[in-house]
């Protein structure tokens, strides 16, 4: 088999057996030893079961709507105006998305306890949404971002000539980057649902926390599987939501960008920034108030071997993620559009789903060689964000103009000459940034991996979280600053190399 | 009537206005030509208040709008319009409400509006299109989109960067001639820039060499 068949085929496999465990378990749920049944799916429609989604649902919608419209101004001010310093705030404002969400979660515990009205407010409905629209307020500033990238400035100058900036922001700008608005708002909101360590940490009873409880504590696997299913079908309605609203756009090269001056207010919106900047770091920061040198000695020397694991099934998975995510990337790209829509519905799935479906999928004698071996945890990191890596390749690989490859071809280059000489090295700035977010990714991924890990090769984020339901805060506040410096040290590393370019 | 005074500018290191002046009558149908790259569209974008020069000042009527890097008067407070090389037609939004949206900004009744845009359609020859989709038109209909869209306003001034160019050499007559047809009947200060010298001669009163 030449080249390009093999990689084709291997791509397709990954794109094939990835959603394979969600089906086998949705196909589980309606088979018992009596053959076809729904009746395990009576047992959803409980009173408790009802209140924790309805709990999850109030959550979701409530942090989709105010990162939506907070992320969407951010991304307005740091993109589109002349604000001095903007890439420094979106730095910071980016950070949380980067780092395990109950970290944010504990440092604000650390910050203002569990007395008095903040720290009661902090452990509830509350607290758990302001954690998490920290959490998610990154993903619609990068979003409308990119999309405010993409805005030809003649689109905006000619309506200049006929209206000042509100008027064009409001009928020219906003409208241009709709499909960037509510799809941030849609991914956000099922993030939010399927989120579950910040409301374990702050005891909010969300619905993942069933299917998880059934499956870890009970063994009731049964009934985990069920529990998880009005989850995948939330996963569902909001990718056909995608799909319908959002999914055709075509992404080109970043234009030049038109900026609003801002020289009357700039010192006002600096003020503000300056204000949402410190309550952004302010309890990661401060977490090094909250331990000490001996202490972080002994978080170091406990935290060792899960910082090894999770540095290794890190680089493991990210470049596993850059490679597949070029080739999938390559195939939606060039012929087989509907995988993406496959990629996309494993990575809005929530982890819990992804964690039991691999376990019960896998968790066979056959597949022991998989299932008992770290070997899981890198499943696990392909399914979760290949779409992400896919994405991006396929982004880039859409921009590389066609007479690039056809001049290419006139030369008599094969096809892996082409690849090779031609659409990898436009693409390098782009195998480094899938990387990058593969390694991310994989650094801070905790509740699927807590499904899945053979017994001792828990990661970092799995043992900061064990150590959180007991364990000394002192040691605890040490662990997550090493977690928060691992995720931002190759961040800051990418960020030199680009400056030094 | 439109005045440049000795208008500095440079780009990436490389003079492309040094001590520039032009002065353009009301009502003149100006073509400036010249070679890619000496800032013909540059030149354009200065008048309509979209970029600023390094040094020099730029009166309409009279009235400085532009004082070195200083916008004095917005564009949109310019009575000037605009078409562009690409047209930059908003493709989110119906013909219709590519027209209309200069005269919504400016709070002009709805029934006005219709109006208008019906007029501006029939004068471009495009009768009953209001409802149509821009990716549906062909280049020369947008082309004339385009121009009725900057003629809606009223704009005392029109300016049009390289505005043909994508054409075949028949349409590019047609369209050229109603260019002058409609500046003949609307009385507009018209600016035309192209680098194609018989279409210079075609459309201007005045052709100047950039």
């Amino acid at each position: 088999m030449r080249l390009r068949e093999s990689l084709f085929f291997i791509a397709l496999i990954v794109v094939v057996l990835l959603p394979l465990p969600i089906f086998s378990m949705f196909y589980n749920t309606l088979h018992s030893e009596q053959g076809f049944s729904l009746s395990l799916y009576s047992q959803v429609f409980d009173v408790r079961l009802g209140q924790s989604f309805l709990n999850s649902l109030a959550l979701a919608l409530l942090v989709a709507l105010f990162t939506t419209i907070i992320g969407t101004l951010l991304a307005i001010l740091f993109t589109k105006t002349s604000l001095p310093f903007s890439n420094f705030f979106l730095s910071i404002f980016i950070t949380p998305l980067l780092i395990p969400p109950y970290i944010l979660a504990f440092s604000w515990f650390e910050l203002i306890g569990r007395d008095g009205v903040l720290g009661e407010l902090l452990f509830g409905f509350w607290g758990t949404a302001f954690v998490l629209f920290w959490v998610y307020l990154p993903i619609p500033i990068l979003l409308v971002s990119l999309f405010l990238t993409q805005i030809e400035p003649k689109l905006e100058e000619s309506a200049l000539l006929l209206s000042n900036w509100r008027g064009v922001l409001r009928q020219i700008t906003i409208p241009l980057i709709s499909p960037a608005i509510v799809l941030s708002s849609l991914l956000v909101f099922i993030l939010t649902f399927g989120e579950f360590s910040v409301a374990n940490f702050l005891r909010y009873p969300i619905f993942p926390m069933e299917s998880f409880t059934q499956f870890s504590a009970f063994y009731d696997f049964k009934m985990a599987t069920v529990t998880a299913m009005p989850m995948l079908l939330m996963a569902l309605i909001i990718k056909w939501l995608i799909d319908k609203y959002t999914f055709n756009y075509r992404f080109k090269s970043s234009q030049k960008i038109k900026k609003i001056e801002i020289n009357r207010y700039r010192f006002v919106i600096l003020f503000i920034l300056i204000g949402l900047a410190i309550l952004v770091t302010l309890p990661l920061a401060l977490l090094v108030v909250h331990t000490d040198v001996d202490n972080f000695l002994l978080a170091w020397e406990r935290g060792f071997d899960p910082l090894m694991r999770t540095l290794l099934y890190a680089l493991i998975g990210a470049t596993l993620l850059m490679v597949f995510g070029f080739w999938v990337g390559y195939i939606i790209e060039k012929r087989y559009k509907f995988f993406e829509g496959t990629l996309l519905f494993l990575f809005i799935t929530p982890a819990t789903v992804i964690g039991i479906g691999l376990t019960l999928f896998w968790n066979n004698s056959w597949s022991n060689w998989l299932y008992g071996t770290p070997l899981i945890i890198l499943l696990g990191y392909l399914t979760k964000y290949l779409f992400l890596t896919s994405k991006i390749a396929q982004i880039r690989l859409s921009q590389i103009p066609s007479s690039m490859v056809e001049s290419a071809q006139l030369t008599g280059a094969t096809w892996s000459q082409i690849i090779w000489n031609i659409t990898l090295p436009l693409s390098r700035k782009s195998l480094v940034l899938m990387w990058l977010i593969g390694f991310i990714f994989s650094l801070r991924e905790t509740t699927m991996t807590m499904l899945v890990y053979p017994a001792s090769n828990d990661t970092l984020p799995i043992y900061i979280f064990t150590q959180m339901a007991n364990g000394d805060p002192k040691i605890i506040a040490a662990l997550c600053l090493i977690m928060v410096g691992v995720v931002l040290l190759p961040l800051g590393i990418y960020i030199l190399w680009r400056l030094a370019r | 009537m439109i005045e440049l005074k000795d208008i500095n500018l440079e780009l990436d290191g490389k003079s492309i206005f040094n001590n520039f002046n032009l002065h353009i009558k009301a009502k003149e149908r100006l073509v400036i030509v010249g070679e890619s790259g000496l800032g013909k569209s540059r030149l354009l974008r200065l008048i309509a208040g979209l970029d600023a020069p390094d040094r020099g000042e730029i009166y309409i009527d009279d009235i400085l709008v532009t004082k070195d890097r200083e916008i004095v008067v917005e564009p949109y407070a310019r009575g000037v319009n605009m078409v562009f090389q690409d047209l930059a037609l908003w493709s989110h939004l119906s013909v219709e409400k590519n027209i209309s949206f200069g005269l919504e900004v400016q709070k002009v009744p709805k029934i006005e509006i219709d109006k208008k845009v019906k007029d501006m359609l029939h004068l471009v020859g495009l009768d009953g299109y209001q409802k149509r989709e821009i990716e549906t038109l062909s280049g020369g209909e947008q082309q004339r989109i385009a121009l009725a869209r900057s003629l809606a306003t009223n704009p005392k001034i029109l300016l049009m960067d390289e505005p043909l160019s994508s054409l075949d050499y028949q349409r590019q007559k047609l369209l050229s001639q109603k260019i002058v047809e409609l500046q003949e009947l609307l009385g507009f200060t018209l600016i035309y820039v192209t680098h194609n010298h018989k279409e210079a001669r075609s459309v201007g009163s005045r052709v100047f060499e950039l």
